[in-house]
């Protein structure tokens, strides 16, 4: 218990410098952000059009998808807004440059996922109240709960990303197999997943978590089913314990970049 | 640029492409994803409540996903292509050549578009196949879908091209391609048939190259006669020209801001 106090005391340390990174360059942080809003709202509004068509999809409404899409944007965005650095990682790996980070006297996981921030995740994050206020009509005991559920599914990506982005560790010709994995998930997780048949909707709660991004929420916000609520939030600290390890396991395979001399 | 120098260029960029295997064979399993997910998405939708002129089933749908999700496939893939090569110095360096960038660039990438194409189109008519059970069209229509659907992508990567150019004038590249794409996936009518869109918005659309890329190749899965295909290569001839002119264009300025600056 004291080990895991210790590790996010130690996280709420990284996460100022790593949203100092993310704004260093002021002009593109406020470009950024503003681009991912609009480009978010853009293609929302696919879905007013489907919505203007259609009255329902499977149960689903306009009001649903967007809480989905805003619980999608809120959480995708709080994820790499602190933490940019898992998107890299892969990378890192790759070429050696994890020994900067095993050379340091704590774990090198936070240190390698709150490295830096990126402003696009804040573009992100404005997106959802949006969403949940004016399509939704969300008020503010909704806002907040669902602001807690964008919480537990911005840690299931994170650890998602993790596992991806371990991939190098496990597998050398990985190669862009990350990007385009988490380009899946991404997709995978900003679609009505209602409509999917039972046998994708185990898959997407189980091996490819996308469901506790997109559908776990909602369901739990539309019928307020505590237990849903309750599986969430243990499926994200589940989903990360087991990224946690798969990295730990992983770092026992990792060869030396011969990189020791930048470290500081 | 000699006709055979650009021939040699679009050899040149086949092979590249058919070399990267693993940069198509990922995009096109991500392709296949998208076609299931929407299928279902499909064969949920209550297509009934449709007006009786706009009716569409859900085969029709499915088809004309798998036509513009494949156009989006093929041509999207050269933003990162020149936005990379104008921050690793390469487009200040091409300035040197007798020959322009963007030249090389359009030409090489009408070869590599030919191969992305054969993979996407061959995957496209096995999901569409799979997922619907029908084929929406009969065998001598398929060239003008291939042609369409060809235009369409070419316009595209000349479309992500431009806009990986922007690079040069800062970090702008990436926003500006998020929105474009966007609005591409909206006024181009990604998911739906811009018949389903309100009339203001179809006709803010249709003023944008958006349809030209994705519109009118899915339009053929749902209404593939004559007056439709005609209808279509014309807008797409002009979009091609109009984004071809500026991509030039849009070089142009780059290098005068990069021999002004002087990097």
């Amino acid at each position: 218990m004291k080990t895991i106090r210790e590790t996010i005391q130690y996280i709420l340390l990284l996460i100022p410098p790593a949203l100092k990174t993310a704004m260093q360059d002021r002009r593109a942080f406020y470009s950024l952000s503003v681009f991912m809003f609009l480009q978010n709202i853009i293609m929302f509004m696919s879905w007013v059009v489907y919505f203007s068509n259609f009255s329902s999809l499977k149960g689903w409404g306009l009001a649903d998808v967007a809480v989905m899409y805003g619980m999608a944007a809120f959480s995708f965005g709080i994820a790499f807004l602190f933490s940019g650095g898992t998107l890299d990682m892969a990378r890192m790996i790759g070429e050696g440059q994890l020994d900067i980070y095993l050379g340091r006297p704590r774990h090198p996981l936070p240190g390698l996922m709150f490295r830096e921030g990126r402003a696009a995740g804040f573009g992100d994050m404005i997106t959802a109240p949006l969403l949940w206020v004016v399509f939704a009509h969300c008020d503010v005991w909704q806002l907040l709960l669902l602001t807690l559920c964008g919480l537990c599914s911005g840690l299931v990506i994170l650890a998602t990303t993790l596992v991806i982005n371990c991939l190098p560790l496990f597998f050398s010709q990985a190669g862009r197999l990350n990007d385009q994995l988490l380009e899946t998930f991404t997709i995978v997780s900003t679609y009505p997943q209602n409509g999917f048949p039972g046998m994708v909707k185990i898959l997407l709660l189980t091996l490819v978590p996308a469901g506790f991004v997109a559908f776990v929420p909602v369901e739990a916000f539309k019928t307020g089913n505590v237990w849903l609520f309750l599986g969430l939030a243990a499926a994200s600290v589940m989903y990360m314990t087991i990224a946690v390890m798969i990295f730990n396991r992983g770092l026992w395979r990792y060869a030396s970049g011969n990189r020791m001399l930048e470290m500081r | 640029m000699s006709i055979s120098a650009t021939a040699g260029l679009a050899v040149f960029g086949a092979r590249r492409a058919a070399h990267e295997r693993f940069a198509i064979a990922v995009p096109v399993v991500t392709y296949a994803l998208l076609v299931a997910v929407f299928a279902s998405i499909f064969h949920a939708t209550p297509l009934h409540e449709l007006p009786k002129g706009l009716r569409v089933d859900a085969a029709g749908l499915i088809w004309y996903l798998v036509l513009t999700e494949m156009t989006t496939f093929i041509g999207g893939y050269t933003f990162s292509e020149v936005r990379s090569d104008v921050l690793d110095g390469q487009f200040t360096a091409s300035l040197q050549r007798p020959v322009s960038y963007m030249q090389v660039k359009l030409a090489e990438w009408a070869g590599q578009r030919m191969v992305r194409a054969s993979a996407f189109m061959t995957a496209g008519f096995v999901l569409g196949w799979l997922f619907t059970g029908t084929m929406p069209f009969s065998l001598p229509m398929l060239p003008f879908f291939a042609v369409s659907v060809l235009l369409g992508a070419a316009i595209h990567s000349t479309i992500y091209g431009i806009l990986g150019v922007f690079e040069v004038w800062g970090p702008y590249a990436r926003p500006a391609m998020w929105i474009s794409q966007k609005f591409c996936f909206l006024l181009g009518g990604l998911l739906l048939p811009l018949s389903l869109y309100p009339h203001w918005l179809q006709a803010a659309a249709w003023v944008t190259p958006y349809p030209a890329i994705l519109y009118v190749s899915g339009r053929l899965a749902l209404d593939p006669d004559g007056w439709t295909v005609a209808a279509g290569f014309a807008a797409q001839g002009f979009w091609l020209a109009v984004t071809t002119a500026l991509a030039f264009a849009v070089q142009r300025a780059a290098a005068r801001t990069i021999m002004r600056r002087g990097f």
